[in-house]
Parts: C-alpha cells; sequence; structure tokens
C-alpha cells in the first residue's frame, strides 16, 4: 500500500531534519501549521526562500569571479543569507555561512 | 468561547525589511490572535504611527495629509538591523515622542554582538568614560525596549508579549504594585534568554551584522578613523590609539 502524499512529505522532512538539513525551528514552524487557518504557509515562505537564496547565491558567485574580491560586500551577502536561511529553518545553510563568513572575516583581518 | 472580533484584539505593528522574516513575524503574531500591521522600515512604521520623520508629532501641525492612514498600536516589535534607520533608532524616536512613549517596543536580532558604545563625556570627573562594550540586547533593553528577541524568533517568544500588552492597560497609579511582580518576572526571562542568546553565539561564532554605535554617526565615523577597531571584529584587538581603553 502506497504511503499517502502527505506520509510521503512528512517522512521526507523527518529525514531532513534527522540528517542537519532543517534544525527544529523549521519543524515548531511545521506543527504549528497544522493548526493554521493558511495550509500554504511554509509552501509560500520556502519558495520565497528560494527565490531569495537564488539571487544572493548568484551575487556570492559574482562576487567571489571578481580579480580582487570584495571581501565587506562578501560579508553583508552571507549575513543576509544566514538570515534568511535561520528564519526558515534551513540549518546547513546557515552554518555554511557562518563558516565561509568567519572565513572571510579573519582574511580581513589579514589584509589590515 | 466566544469570538473575538478586531476591535478588542492587541494590535502589533511589526518592522522588518525581510520579506521572509515579515511573513514569519505575521504568522506567529496572528497565531497568538493579535492583529497584525507589518511594515519594511522604520520609517514607513513612524510615517504609520504620526510622527513626521523630522521628529515632529503630528499633533503640532494641523495639517497632516488627509491620505496618510494613521493607526493606533498596543506594540511595536522591530528588527534591528535594518537599511536607514535601524530598529533602535525607532526605538529611540518612539521613546522620544511624547505621544508614542508608552508603546511596548520589542526588538528583534540575529546577533546580540557587543555593542560598541561612544565616550561619554562624564560631568562629575570632567572626562570622557573610556569605550565599553555592552551586548546589543542589553543595550536595547537598557534603552527602553521590553524585550530583545533572538531571530528566528519563537512561539514562546510570543507569549512573553502579553505580559507588556497587559501592563499597558492598567492605567491607574494604585495598580503599581500588583505591575511590579510582572515586571520583575518579565526581566528575568530576557537576561536569562540574553545569557542563551550569549552562549549561542559563541558557540557558533559571532557574526556582526549591523553598526551599533551611538547615534552621532559623525562620532563613529571619527572613532574608525582613530583606528579603533570595527564592530566587525571578534576577537579583543589592542588599538594602536592610545585613546581606546577596552574594558
Amino acid at each position: 500500500m502506497a504511503a499517502s502524499p502527505l506520509n510521503q512529505l512528512n517522512s521526507h522532512i523527518s529525514n531532513m531534519y534527522n540528517s542537519g538539513l532543517l534544525d527544529e525551528h523549521f519543524m515548531e514552524m511545521w506543527r504549528l501549521q497544522d493548526g493554521e487557518e493558511s495550509p500554504d504557509f511554509i509552501a509560500g515562505l520556502v519558495t520565497t526562500f528560494l527565490t531569495d537564496g537564488d539571487q544572493i547565491f548568484n551575487e556570492l558567485a559574482q562576487l567571489l569571479e571578481r580579480p580582487f574580491v570584495d571581501l565587506d560586500a562578501l560579508s553583508n551577502k552571507l549575513v543576509q543569507l544566514k538570515g534568511c536561511s535561520s528564519s526558515v529553518g534551513a540549518r546547513q545553510v546557515r552554518l555554511a555561512c557562518v563558516q565561509l563568513f568567519k572565513f572571510v572575516s579573519q582574511q580581513k583581518n589579514r589584509d589590515e | 468561547m466566544t469570538v473575538v472580533d478586531a476591535e478588542s484584539r492587541f494590535h502589533v505593528l511589526a518592522v522588518d525589511d525581510s520579506v521572509i522574516d515579515r511573513k514569519l513575524i505575521e504568522m506567529l503574531l496572528k497565531n497568538s490572535s493579535y492583529q497584525v500591521t507589518t511594515v519594511d522600515s522604520g520609517s514607513k512604521a513612524l510615517e504609520l504611527l504620526g510622527l513626521r520623520d523630522e521628529g515632529e508629532s503630528d499633533s503640532s501641525s494641523p495639517s497632516s495629509s488627509p491620505d496618510h492612514q494613521e493607526i493606533d498600536v498596543n506594540l511595536i516589535i522591530t528588527d534591528y538591523c535594518m537599511p536607514g534607520m535601524t530598529g533602535y533608532d525607532l526605538l529611540k524616536r518612539v521613546k522620544g515622542s511624547s505621544s508614542l512613549k508608552d508603546i511596548p517596543v520589542v526588538i528583534m536580532s540575529s546577533e546580540n554582538v557587543p555593542a560598541r558604545i561612544n565616550r561619554e563625556f562624564n560631568e562629575a570627573t570632567f572626562r570622557n568614560t573610556p569605550v565599553h562594550r555592552i551586548s546589543r540586547g542589553t543595550r536595547c533593553l537598557e534603552d527602553g525596549a521590553e524585550e530583545f528577541f533572538l531571530k528566528p524568533v519563537k512561539l514562546a517568544d510570543m507569549k512573553k508579549l502579553k505580559s507588556h500588552l497587559l501592563k499597558r492597560k492598567q492605567p491607574q497609579p494604585q495598580a503599581q504594585p500588583e505591575i511590579q511582580p510582572v515586571a520583575e518576572q518579565v526581566e528575568q526571562p530576557a537576561a536569562h534568554k540574553l545569557e542563551e542568546a550569549a552562549a549561542e553565539v559563541t558557540a557558533e561564532g559571532t557574526i556582526s551584522d549591523c553598526n551599533d554605535s551611538g547615534v552621532n554617526k559623525r562620532k563613529a565615523a571619527a572613532m574608525e578613523q582613530e583606528g579603533l577597531s570595527s564592530p566587525e571584529t571578534t576577537k579583543p584587538r589592542l588599538s594602536n590609539s592610545s585613546l581606546a581603553v577596552e574594558t
């Protein structure tokens, strides 16, 4: 008997949580959605995150392609991405931003 | 269970430049049965509250545009880092306004970094007190914010809003003794949250998202030129300038 789409989705989300891609904040919002009048809240939030995140990624890539990388601009972009990923519960993205930010900060200290 | 109509619900104004964060806070507030208005900047917030950008209250000018929509709010919740007017600037403007100062303000921030406080002149000793650091959250609380929430804002944080809203609903002075214990109770969680936040920040590394220096931007710029370390520095640096004393 095939699992219903909702069960499949729930189990997919559980897997993502267990593997560290999603954090407790996402799970809280996911659970919250059940009692909400707007069942599309998470879908809307995630869609916005993917759209905005995509744009930030492209901007990060452009910054990194320059011969002289603007470390301040890079830091600002990372802060921005860290903010949205944290609000949506995208744990791995958030941690990656923190890690890269630390590296960029070290580079900045070295240059000064 | 009776249906709560719009007039009897508390009205919260949420200010955040991030679309995602606005959606999130709106959902959390509505889930807690608050009426919500969201704006994306401090200046828009002031406009809605009836304060013109120059700092004049609308009551002082007879001709306010009829198109200007003004709202009454019971609480303002604002992001700290925003371009233009920061949440801290907004806090100061609200607390400095005779018409708005009694509205509780809550600050949200993704970081609780140490804030550089500009040196201040101490009239008793006729000397500038050294630059010191307190956390952003502590500074906001000291300057009139009721709470400082670390982002992402959680449902549990929403529960802390109620006591601040209920406090304001008691206008009689003789109600003071009753209010006191509530205020003390609330102070604890905020301080506790800050300690948690500090631990969390150290664990994953501090990120400096925006400037914490005081309102006087020229002063801050001058200090930067003196070679004092910028707020982005995560480890303490010895400044070249003899003026800097970090405590």
